[in-house]
């Protein structure tokens, strides 16, 4: 494994792949969490509305 | 085909197609991407001029193709919206621009670190290409901070929709502006004419890696683009008809 | 028996009513002038430089600062029309609105431009420039300042409805302006170095055509958008 690591220019290399996953990993989670807090403030919302209504 | 596109346009059938393809296409793009990512770590040859450290392309060569890609559709969807008003073509342009943004960020991060060893220089202020795409970059955040700035949402949907058409011109000057001036940069190994310069084993975890972004990227787009349609939309009757029934 | 209505008879009118109202207010021209002046002549206070050096990068730093205070000149191409209610009764006129954007537009460069242009061969001579190159640099602020104009138009239209907009505006126009300060500081570079000038003052001048092109198109429908 250590010999995978010996490469040329490591840090670069790894670096690069490692800022890459960083960044696909925080627009996921950005995505996935902005659109959960939409759909779950828009079912309060709604389910709230027919509380009232039913009330 | 022209009837499903013309399905698209309606919000609620664009909600219930995205929802169903956005598993797939993430799946697929994670795969695709693991194999290009993985092969070109550790499988492809060393390159004979440059070393180990040509596997940068792998991440570079698709962030920066994501980041010309993202601004081309929203270029194209500002088109749309502006000329055939279909309001979902909005929603799409305010999706992409963070995803976009964040792409050509991690273009130059990942083509600074290759520049670093291979030419000795984190940055060249004289390069046409790496000043168009921070230029790229100052165009994604401009036009999110015209949005910000405008409350309305109609007025701020097609005021940076005219700002998008505007910057739309930086795109061919990124991509031809290693054959227009002399740049540090190298020229196209892939879209050339004669077929790509570029050795198979080389080239296969390339094109993966490039197609495996791309996918994860259409996924990205499509939630957001859902999750601003369901903001949009909040008070019409098919969500409201949705939600209680548990649907979504 | 009334005047026909006419293009040119509106594009003047337009012209000569903008002219009118930036004489009433020279402060809106000289504010600028001043602002450029004063940061060209901070620069060498702050960076020390020797002489051979103050040659070298003057240029660069010349188009910069001019840039920035054009900057802050965009703001009243349209905000005081629109503070007023002028714009909309400029809007509801039966002469095409791009022709009129374009008579603002000119106005506007006539009134904070040319003034640009008459000072900065002082500034060359601060950053002790040759006669010729200051001519060089006279031919590109020309193009500069006027392409600057046209695509700050856009800008400046874009951000009508927003308070205190100089920034966004200053945000949204640079990255569009870099290709021609690149050009603009790179030509006057050149000439000090020898090499010919005529293909940058090609690239400008096709810059300012393209921009002429469409900008007052541009910024007739944001015009438009901007005011429901």
């Amino acid at each position: 494994m250590i010999e995978f690591l010996a490469i040329d220019y490591a840090f670069y290399v790894y670096g690069s792949f490692l800022s890459f996953i960083t960044v696909v990993i925080i627009c996921t989670n950005n995505a996935v969490r902005y659109h959960k807090k939409t759909l779950d403030h828009i079912k309060n919302t709604i389910h709230q509305m027919s509380k009232n209504n039913e009330a | 085909m022209w009837i499903l596109l013309h399905k698209m346009a309606s919000p609620k059938y664009f909600y219930s197609i995205a929802s169903s393809l956005i598993p797939w296409l993430f799946i697929s793009g994670l795969l695709m991407m693991t194999y290009g990512m993985i092969n070109g770590l550790f499988y492809a040859p060393p390159d004979y001029q440059q070393g180990d450290a040509f596997r940068i392309i792998y991440v570079h060569v698709p962030a920066a193709y994501i980041s010309m890609m993202a601004y081309s559709l929203m270029a194209i969807a500002a088109f749309i919206a502006l000329i055939w008003r279909i309001k979902i073509a909005h929603a799409v342009i305010v999706s992409a621009a963070p995803l976009g943004a964040w792409f050509t960020f991690l273009a130059l991060l990942t083509g600074s670190l290759w520049g670093r060893p291979m030419w000795g220089t984190w940055w060249e202020w004289g390069d046409p290409r790496l000043t168009s795409e921070l230029l790229m970059l100052f165009l994604y955040l401009g036009y999110m901070a015209l949005r910000a700035s405008i409350p309305d949402v109609i007025k701020a949907d097609k005021l940076s929709a005219i700002l998008i058409l505007i910057g739309a011109i930086n795109i061919p000057v990124i991509h031809y502006s290693v054959e227009w001036w002399t740049s540090l940069h190298q020229g196209s190994t892939l879209l050339k004419s004669g077929g790509p310069s570029i050795a198979t084993s080389m080239l296969y975890p390339l094109i993966a890696s490039i197609i495996g972004l791309s996918l994860i990227f259409g996924s990205l787009l499509l939630i957001r683009t859902k999750a601003e349609v369901l903001n949009r939309e909040r008070h019409s009757r098919w969500i409201k008809e949705m939600i209680l029934k548990g649907e979504i | 028996m009334p005047k026909r209505l006419t293009l040119i008879r509106g594009f003047t009118a337009m012209f000569r009513r903008d002219l009118l109202q930036y004489k009433k207010r020279p402060s809106q021209i000289l504010n600028p002038l001043i602002f450029f002046i004063m940061i060209s002549a901070a620069f060498p206070f702050a960076v020390n430089t020797d002489q051979t050096q103050l040659v070298q990068i003057g240029p660069g730093i010349i188009w910069i600062m001019a840039i920035l205070s054009y900057l802050l000149t965009l703001h009243h191409l349209y905000n005081d029309d629109a503070e007023d209610g002028c714009l909309d009764y400029i809007m509801l006129s039966p002469q095409p609105l791009p022709l009129l954007v374009l008579a603002k537009i000119c106005a506007h460069w006539i009134s904070s431009g040319l003034p640009l242009i008459i000072i900065s061969p002082i500034i060359g001579i601060i950053y002790q420039m040759q006669v010729d190159t200051i001519l060089i640099m006279i031919a590109t602020l020309f193009f500069g300042t006027f392409a600057l104009s046209l695509v700050g138009s856009i800008g400046a239209s874009l951000t009508i409805s927003i308070d205190n907009s100089n920034i966004l505006v200053s945000l949204l126009v640079l990255p569009i302006m870099m290709p021609v300060l690149i050009f603009g500081a790179r030509t006057i570079e050149l000439y000090q170095s020898g090499a010919t000038t005529m293909s940058g003052m090609y690239f400008m001048s096709a810059y300012c055509m393209f921009a002429l092109s469409f900008s007052p198109f541009a910024s007739a429908a944001a015009l438009r958008i901007g005011a429901d």
